[in-house]
């Protein structure tokens, strides 16, 4: 402690580069924490991911799978519940405001519980064919309440009565699902398939089920995809854990080597600026640091102090940078189109930990050599002037 | 002008002794410039990919407002079509305009090994003719009406079972590869190519997808457009095939450079901050140097330049190596986007973006120390250790 005043008095004294490398700290850990969040945030939705849940889909996309495949897959050995999953892709009201807009049957309370819509809510949505429920987050993006229309343009699908709009109302407001932050809204199975054209009924949707063991999740795909493989209507079954990653790279995008690389580069890009400002620091200082060892410091302690002087400025930056990245997360949902379903960083303690860790590595890289010339100083030739 | 010339001059002499203060800049404005680019270098290429795909002397032809995918038109309309005016047509005289299918085929990135698919294009017998750059590299066509593959040189890369010789699983059974073709950079060599009639079969459908058509000329779209548009019978939207492109990749593209620029956007500011630090330490090095210059009648000119064209060279200097990285690193590399196979490119013009932001940065960090060199007290200046 009684170090402080010192390393205070160092920062305090070329003002303008305390604060310039302050900055860009901070500026380099707000990219840190940004990226290295939405790992985190990546990580949470896998872990959200039920492991004993499966999702049935058509192998060929030209080739739907009628609805009555639900009988037949919950016939299978190992598999305990099945609910049919139907999805209309389309906007409400304007092109710009695409609406994800599902229906289930009623066994969606017992595979989904995680939607967290009742057993009446599903009978409610079941008996009203019009009737629509919206999580809150949706309820608020489109502004509405119990008892407002909720017209839903769906140009792809085909309806009976000719036209492309459901004229859905809002029959009541869900939780949101930790799942999908950005909202759905739900509708029922059957009133999906009603509004349908004919040739368009009962079949063209997914089914979602559950399995008895978790650990047989891989197995259990492939057994359901070789029962249906050589019939009518071949499927593809996916682990609900694979989907996220494979959403990615699907995308071309490995996600990971691009946070990492980013935060790197950023964290690359100030090690040689505090690198640089320390060793000017402590070549400016010399004949002070003789000065300390005369009169008793030790080597370790003039060490401690030209680290500490590079450490201050990397951990309050660190902390200020990773602070501006929570809020930026906070604040970006506001800032985007509704449409973009981009999850949100999500600086964890792990991530501040992370950060923080690495803020103590850049400071003792760039203070290492600095440090080591002081520790190995002559004090006769630096009080003479003449190691500069 | 005289003066700036040799402040330059011994501005630059003075360089090398603060050589470790000025890699900061230099480092710094690599760092920016190199993601920059790595992370657009993505978008260039599916740009690149698109841009071949459309040429503007075809028009396709899908159902109103949607993407070839999901499109559908009833057989009928494919002769409809073919007889409006503006249509090219071959030796024999018949008019290049085809009915094309588009299905997927669930298939394994051999890269990554995850689950993914390609696309099989049905085409017929004018398909090819309207399609100038096909090449066959391997093996044979497939024969019409029979249930062969050929696939493209781009997909190979990136898909597993997809040599010579390999049976790809279609609905109906296997399906052999018996040829491998290029079409010059075209986002069609990310797919399979087969007889459209038995793909159609195979997969249950019985609408076509879309129907391409060589115009006689660029200009002829118009008029081709608007016959179609007046035609009662047919329920259309029709495109040039280079706008079609454009606009199915723009949404994509315009996103992935939105968190190019906002992570490029962030990094730039830490560069300016380092920029700064290092200039305002560079004037305090050369504060004598510059109040001998004004002492002996230099104007303030001069000493602003000089500073600024310092910030502006290692910037620069910096931008380039940033390229150069990402270049090296990217350039050229494979990527698939779900079934479309490109490769990542950092293209001149991709460069030129990079070395504006450089003399941005450059600029925004220059500036301050600059001002703050021309103002510096000539006494105080001289006096300086």
């Amino acid at each position: 402690m009684k170090f402080l005043p010192l390393v205070l008095a160092a920062l305090a004294r070329r003002k303008v580069r305390t604060v310039l490398t302050l900055l860009s700290v901070t500026v380099a850990f707000i990219l840190f924490g940004l990226m290295i969040g939405f790992n985190a945030t990546l990580e949470h939705l896998g872990d959200l991911a039920h492991p004993d849940r499966l999702l049935v889909q058509a192998r060929y996309g030209a080739i739907q799978l009628p609805d009555s495949l639900k009988e037949r897959i919950a016939a299978i050995p190992g598999v305990t519940h099945v609910t049919v999953r139907a999805f209309i892709p389309g906007y409400y009201r304007d092109q710009k405001n695409f609406a994800f807009v599902v229906g289930f049957d009623q066994d969606a309370a017992v595979v989904v519980p995680d939607a967290k819509v009742s057993a009446a809510q599903y009978q409610a949505l079941d008996q009203d064919l019009t009737g629509i429920l919206l999580t809150r987050a949706y309820a608020k993006t489109f502004g509405k309440k119990v008892g407002d229309n909720f017209p839903f343009k769906a140009p792809q699908i085909p309806r009976a009565d000719g036209g492309q709009t459901w004229n859905f109302h809002v029959i009541g407001i869900m939780d949101d699902m930790e799942s999908s932050p950005g909202g759905f809204a739900l509708t029922s199975l059957k009133a999906i398939n009603l509004g349908k054209a004919n040739s368009a009924r009962y079949k063209g949707n997914t089914f979602t089920l559950l399995i008895s063991d978790p650990a047989q999740a891989d197995a259990m795909a492939s057994r359901i995809d070789q029962a249906f493989a050589n019939s009518g209507s071949p499927t593809h079954t996916v682990t609900e854990k694979s989907i996220l990653q494979n959403a990615f790279a699907n995308a071309g995008i490995d996600i990971g080597f691009v946070t990492e690389g980013v935060a790197g580069a950023g964290l690359f890009m100030i090690l040689f600026l505090t690198g640089n400002g320390i060793a000017q620091s402590v070549r400016e200082r010399i004949s002070e640091f003789a000065v300390l060892k005369t009169i008793g410091f030790s080597d370790g302690g003039v060490m401690v102090l030209v680290v500490a002087e590079a450490a201050i400025p990397c951990l309050i930056g660190a902390a200020l940078g990773v602070g501006v990245a929570a809020w930026l997360a906070h604040i970006f949902p506001t800032l985007l189109p509704r449409n973009v379903g981009l999850p949100m960083p999500r600086i964890t303690p792990p991530v501040m930990f992370y950060a923080l860790t690495s803020a103590v590595v850049v400071a003792f890289l760039s203070a290492a050599l600095p440090a080591l010339r002081i520790a190995r100083l002559d004090i006769a030739t630096a009080l003479s002037g003449r190691a500069a | 002008m005289k003066q700036t010339v040799a402040v330059l001059a011994m501005n630059f002499k003075s360089l090398p002794s603060r050589f470790w203060p000025s890699l900061v800049v230099v480092v710094g404005m690599a760092c920016v410039v190199g993601v920059l680019l790595s992370m657009m270098s993505f978008t260039v290429g599916i740009v690149t990919a698109t841009t071949n795909s459309g040429d503007p002397g075809r028009a396709i032809v899908l159902s109103p407002s949607a993407g070839e995918e999901v499109s559908n038109l009833p057989h009928s309309d494919l002769s409809l079509i073919a007889d409006a005016p503006g249509i090219a047509r071959d030796a024999d005289g018949k008019p290049l305009a085809e009915a094309e299918a588009l299905v997927t085929v669930p298939m394994v990135n051999k890269v990554k090994h995850f689950d993914s698919e390609m696309g099989l294009r049905g085409v017929g017998p004018q398909s090819l003719k309207l399609r100038p750059k096909f090449r066959l590299v391997e093996g044979r066509l497939f024969q019409p009406g029979k249930r062969e593959l050929i696939v493209g040189r781009a997909a190979q890369g990136q898909f597993a079972n997809t040599r010579l010789g390999d049976k790809v699983i279609l609905p109906d059974g296997e399906w052999p590869i018996v040829g491998v073709f290029t079409v010059g950079g075209d986002l069609n060599e990310s797919h399979f190519l087969a007889d459209r009639d038995t793909v159609m079969t195979a997969n249950k459908i019985a609408t076509y997808n879309s129907v391409l058509v060589r115009l006689t000329s660029p200009a002829a779209f118009a008029g081709f457009k608007a016959a179609l548009l007046r035609n009662g019978t047919l329920q259309v939207s029709v495109e040039r095939e280079t706008d079609y492109y454009l606009r199915t990749t723009a949404q994509f593209s315009g996103f992935l450079n939105a968190i190019a620029y906002m992570i490029g956007g962030i990094m730039a500011l830490g560069a300016i901050f380092g920029a700064l630090n290092t200039m305002y330490a560079a004037v305090a090095a050369r504060a004598r140097e510059i109040a001998t210059l004004r002492a002996l009648g230099f104007g303030a000119a001069p000493v602003v330049l000089s500073v600024m064209s310092e910030t502006l060279i290692l910037c620069l200097a910096g931008a380039l190596i940033g390229a150069c990285v990402a270049s090296a690193l990217f350039d050229g590399n494979q990527k698939a986007v779900g079934s479309n196979v490109f490769n990542l490119t950092i293209s001149p013009g991709l460069v030129l973006t990079g070395i504006i932001w450089a003399m941005v940065v450059g600029l925004a960090g220059g500036l301050l120390p600059s001002i703050h060199a021309a103002r510096l007290s000539i006494v105080d200046g001289l006096r300086a250790s």
